[in-house]
């Protein structure tokens, strides 16, 4: 491009070519996020499921506190390396909405806590991260994120089959690989086969 | 009787600017550059008259221990963005 002038139409396809590009854009990295707390989260489940079935030390369950600990250092962290050059409403917008989860997800890990409360805390979160996903595949129109989050919500009411603590945590554990590492690993592959194309 | 184009916007390189920025809340010089397929020099040059007029800001600061500028539309830049497509659109109606 230069400062060369332009025809009536050639300025409005100028404009929906540059505001297309913008929104439709997709960086390297853009599943970072969902990698980070999707493995996180696994390698945690995964670690108090085995604590709890060798030695059935309840103790073990303050294991879970390690995903936020852990997380967000890690986010911070990569942060600097996947930051973009570019900030749209709908990366705001993105952001707020895994705030508001990631705020919900913490309460109820913390009301597990309150004695005499009986909440399936897991399948819970089940139902909270599947609302996260499903809202950011509907916001950044990736189908993935949508079919994905929907299938974890319904996972949800696998709880009334009364299954064991022990079963419950696997069932987390597959809830987990379904709404953020696959979405996480298919976000990465597509921005990487874009960046390729351009 | 049509409305007269606004001539600083009646650029390639700068309506491209401006259209990146009218979709973003802010965008730094090098994915302006990468978009638009401007030299670093025209670019520059552009920027600074759209930030005369007051059409963007220009924040300088630095991504590490390199520098970044990072420019935002302003409330003045949207309108005028916003009137320009309004005029297009009337040309091309008529």
């Amino acid at each position: 491009m230069d400062e060369k002038s332009l025809s009536q139409n050639e300025s409005l396809e100028l404009i929906a070519r540059m505001i297309r590009n913008t929104n439709d854009r997709l960086e390297a990295g853009a599943g970072r996020p969902f990698l980070i707390w999707g493995y996180t989260s696994l390698i945690v489940t995964l670690a108090v499921w085995v604590a709890l079935a060798l030695t059935h030390n309840y103790w073990w369950n303050f294991l879970w506190f390690v995903i936020p600990v852990v997380g967000w250092p890690l986010m911070m962290i990569t942060q600097k390396k996947y930051e973009s050059g570019c900030t749209t409403y709908i990366d705001r917008i993105v952001g707020y909405v895994w705030i508001v989860f990631g705020l919900l997800c913490m309460c109820q890990t913390v009301a597990t806590f309150i004695p005499m409360h009986a909440s399936p805390v897991l399948f819970v979160m089940l139902l909270l991260l599947g609302a996260g996903t499903a809202l950011t595949g509907l916001i950044i129109k990736f189908r993935c994120c949508v079919v994905t989050g929907f299938m974890g919500m319904a996972m949800f009411f696998i709880q009334f089959l009364n299954l064991s603590g022990q079963w419950q945590m696997l069932c987390f554990a597959v809830g987990v690989v379904l709404l953020l590492i696959i979405p996480g690993h298919v976000l990465n592959l597509k921005a990487r086969r874009k960046c390729c194309r351009s | 009787m049509l409305p007269q184009l606004n001539a600083l916007l009646h650029s390639e390189l700068r309506l491209g600017v401006m259209s990146i920025l009218y979709a973003s809340e802010q965008a730094d010089f090098t994915y302006l550059r990468e978009q638009t397929g401007s030299t670093a020099g025209n670019l520059s040059v552009q920027i600074d008259k759209l930030t005369k007029a007051e059409y963007i800001e220009v924040e300088k600061g630095f991504r590490g221990k390199m520098p970044r500028t990072i420019c935002r539309i302003t409330d003045r830049g949207r309108a005028a963005f916003e009137e320009y497509v309004e005029s297009l659109q009337s040309y091309l109606r008529t």
